[in-house]
C-alpha cells in the first residue's frame, strides 16, 4: 500500500465502511469520495476508455453511448463513499456500463451480434472517423491499420483486454458472453490475427516493439 | 481439469498494451464525454438518503418475458428504508420527450425535483402523494423529495431514460 492511499483512506469522512486503497486508481476513488474534484477528473481521464470500450463491444450508437457514459459518472458519483473495494472501480464501472447498454438495447429492441463469420467493419461503428493526423506514432498508426482489418468479435475481445486496467476474464464473459475457457485461445488467435494483419501492411511485428 | 491460465505470455501482453495506447490515441472517446463525466461531481451529495432501483418493468430479466411492441410506457420502483417512489415513463408521441406520473409512499403532499444533467423540472405532489412532470427528455434521471417528518432528502439511484 503506498503512503499516500492510507492518509487518504484514513481521512474520508463520509465512508460507512472504511475503505482502503492500494492502487493508484483506488486512490483517486477515496480522494474523490472525500470531494477532491482534481482526483475525480484524473480517474474520469483513466477511466472513460475504459466505458468507451464496452460501448463498442456493444455496438452502440454515438447518442446512446454517451447516455451510457454519462450515467455510469452519475451512478459512480452517488456510490463513490460507498464502495467497499475502490481498487476495482474499473470493473464496477464496466459492469454498470454493460448493464446500461444491454437495458438500452432491449429497450429499443435493437439487437447485437458478434458474428464469427462478419465482414470487418471499421470499429467506430456508426461515429465519426478517426482522426489520422492524431496518431503521430508510426507504431500506433500501424496498429490501428491492422486492427482496423480485423472482425468485430476479435476487435471486441482485442480492446476489451488492451483496457488499462484489461478488462478481467469474468467481466469479459459477462460482457461477450463467451466461455471463460476459452477467452484464452480466442485472445491467442486473435492477437496472430493481428500480427498476421501487421504484416500484410509490410512491417514485421517484430518491429513494433519500441 | 487444467487450470486456467488467465494471463497472456509477456510478449503478448506488450503487444496488448501497445494496441491500447494506439486506440486512445486513435479512436478516443468524444472530447463531450470527458467534460460529462468531469461535471457529474458537481451532483455529489453527502446529506441525502439514497433510494435503489428495486423493480425496472425494461430490465432485461422482465423484458424476456414480454414480446411485441409493449415497451410505450416504463415503470420504475425506487426505494429506500421503506420510502419509495414508483414512476410511470411514457414517451411523448411526436416529441423526444417523456411524461412522468409518479406515487410517493408513504403517500403524502410534496414537492418532487426531477433532475437531469440539463436542467431540472419541478413537481407537486398532492395530498395523496401522485404528481406528474412533463418535459423528461432522453438522459439520465435522478428524483429528489424530502419525505415529511424525515430528517434527510431521498435521491432515487441515476436511471437512463
Amino acid at each position: 500500500m503506498t503512503p499516500s492511499a492510507q492518509i487518504l483512506g484514513a481521512r474520508a469522512p463520509t465512508c460507512s465502511v472504511t475503505s482502503v486503497a492500494t492502487t493508484e486508481l483506488g486512490a483517486l476513488v477515496v480522494a474523490a469520495a472525500a470531494g477532491d474534484q482534481h482526483a475525480w477528473s484524473r480517474l474520469v481521464a483513466r477511466l472513460v476508455p475504459y466505458v468507451l470500450a464496452v460501448t463498442r463491444a456493444y455496438r452502440m450508437v454515438p447518442a446512446d453511448a454517451a447516455d451510457v457514459n454519462q450515467t455510469c459518472w452519475l451512478r459512480l458519483v452517488e456510490h463513490i463513499h460507498r464502495i467497499d473495494d475502490p481498487d476495482s472501480v474499473a470493473s464496477w464501472l464496466g459492469t454498470t456500463a454493460r448493464r446500461e447498454c444491454q437495458s438500452t438495447l432491449k429497450r429499443s429492441q435493437r439487437v447485437v451480434t458478434l458474428d464469427d463469420d462478419a465482414e470487418p467493419q471499421p470499429p467506430g461503428g456508426p461515429g465519426p472517423e478517426p482522426d489520422q493526423s492524431l496518431l503521430t506514432d508510426e507504431r500506433h498508426r500501424t496498429l490501428w491499420a491492422a486492427f482496423s482489418r480485423l472482425r468485430p468479435r476479435d476487435q471486441a475481445l482485442l480492446r476489451l483486454r488492451s483496457t488499462d486496467p484489461p478488462m478481467s476474464y469474468d467481466d469479459i464473459v459477462a460482457t461477450l458472453g463467451m466461455a471463460k475457457g476459452s477467452i484464452g485461445p480466442t485472445l491467442g488467435r486473435a492477437i496472430d490475427r493481428l500480427k498476421q494483419e501487421v504484416a500484410a501492411l509490410g512491417v514485421e511485428p517484430d518491429d513494433l516493439r519500441p | 481439469m487444467p487450470e486456467i491460465d488467465l494471463t497472456e505470455p509477456p510478449e503478448d501482453r506488450a503487444l496488448l498494451d501497445d494496441l491500447g495506447a494506439a486506440l486512445r490515441a486513435a479512436d478516443p472517446a468524444p472530447d463531450h464525454w470527458q467534460f460529462a463525466a468531469e461535471g457529474c461531481f458537481t451532483w455529489r451529495t453527502v446529506d441525502a438518503e439514497l433510494a435503489e432501483m428495486i423493480f425496472d418493468s425494461t430490465a432485461p430479466e422482465n423484458l424476456a418475458l414480454v414480446r411485441g411492441p409493449a415497451l410505450a410506457e416504463r415503470i420504475v420502483v425506487f426505494e429506500a428504508r421503506g420510502l419509495r417512489v414508483e414512476i410511470e415513463l411514457v414517451a411523448v408521441p411526436g416529441t423526444a420527450r417523456f411524461r412522468v406520473t409518479g406515487q410517493l409512499v408513504p403517500e403524502g403532499a410534496g414537492t418532487v425535483e426531477l433532475r437531469q444533467p440539463g436542467g431540472s423540472v419541478v413537481a407537486e405532489a398532492d395530498a395523496s402523494g401522485r404528481f406528474h412532470a412533463d418535459g423528461i427528455v432522453a438522459g439520465p434521471l435522478s428524483l429528489r423529495w424530502s419525505p415529511p417528518g424525515e430528517g434527510r432528502p431521498v435521491e432515487t439511484a441515476w436511471l437512463l431514460v
